[in-house]
């Protein structure tokens, strides 16, 4: 399974604003302008369509939910993905 | 005034958009050529002279409003340094060019039916913009713009009802705008 994968933000970066959320307003290489909510709760999410994507959720890195998965990694860049044929 | 001098002029357009036919196999499918001339050639112009003469509608006023929205997101980081808060991001985004167009019209104008049934008709075709609007009078002069707004009134002290068109400038640069907000590149690959 194919993924198209975005670099949307980086986690200590969003970490050190201390916001409780933000909406970020990208340009995704075809896909188009899109707007993504990323939040603060208990852990960080990303809201993307309706589809809520906790970070490293139950220890799932990448989280994977209808089609779409968000994936942490070692440099703390959160990346969005999307399910692409293969 | 347009036409060579002779009246304001709208212009409606209805375009046509072939179905498509990308789950069905070659041997189903339409004669390519057919499918061309129907993408290509769209609709016939439908025109209105605005002209009391002529239709009995004619332009009372006309102006045009460009609308911008400015947002400024203050920053909470802080430059390293200078050790000062960094500058607010300010973006704009343009959220309408439009032309409000004020007409006055008899009630027993010739084509105020028709301007009324044209004007319905674009409501049914406002998401897939199947229809275009072009309007020329004198400097003002809108190729193929979208209906921003329509509304008619009819006062009972006189006979004349009272036309308000605004209509929407095409976008030519849209991609351009949209490009301006952060462009993230794709990476494709399986999941890591």
């Amino acid at each position: 399974m194919n993924y198209a994968w975005y670099n949307i933000f980086n986690k200590d970066e969003f970490d050190a604003t201390g916001l409780v959320s933000r909406t970020l307003n990208v340009q995704l290489e075809g896909r188009g302008l899109e707007k993504i909510l990323v939040t603060r709760g208990s852990t960080v999410a990303v809201t993307h369509g309706g589809t809520l994507l906790p970070l490293s959720f139950l220890d799932h890195n990448p989280y994977v939910r209808d089609g779409k998965a968000i994936y942490l990694d070692d440099d703390s860049e959160v990346w969005l993905g999307f399910e692409v044929p293969a | 005034m347009a036409l060579n001098g002779i009246a304001p002029l709208l212009v409606f357009e209805f375009v046509y958009s072939p179905p498509v036919f990308s789950g069905i196999g070659p041997a189903e499918r339409p004669n390519p050529a057919l499918q061309w001339l129907q993408t290509n050639l769209g609709a016939i112009p439908i025109p209105i002279v605005l002209s009391e003469r002529i239709t009995g509608i004619y332009v009372d006023n006309e102006s045009t409003n460009i609308d911008i929205e400015t947002d400024i997101r203050p920053r909470y980081d802080k430059d390293p340094v200078t050790g000062l808060t960094r500058p607010p991001d300010i973006n704009q985004r343009g959220v309408s060019s439009v032309v409000n167009v004020n007409l006055l019209a008899s009630k027993d104008a010739i084509l105020l039916s028709v301007l009324i049934a044209l004007a319905d008709q674009i409501l049914a075709k406002t998401v897939s913009q199947e229809y275009k609007l072009s309007y020329f009078n004198g400097p003002i002069a809108i190729f193929r713009g979208l209906l921003h707004g329509f509304s008619t009134q009819v006062d009972s002290n006189d006979d004349l009802i009272r036309i308000t068109l605004q209509i929407q400038k095409p976008a030519p640069n849209a991609a351009a705008q949209a490009a301006s907000v952060a462009v993230l590149p794709r990476v494709v690959g399986g999941l890591p």
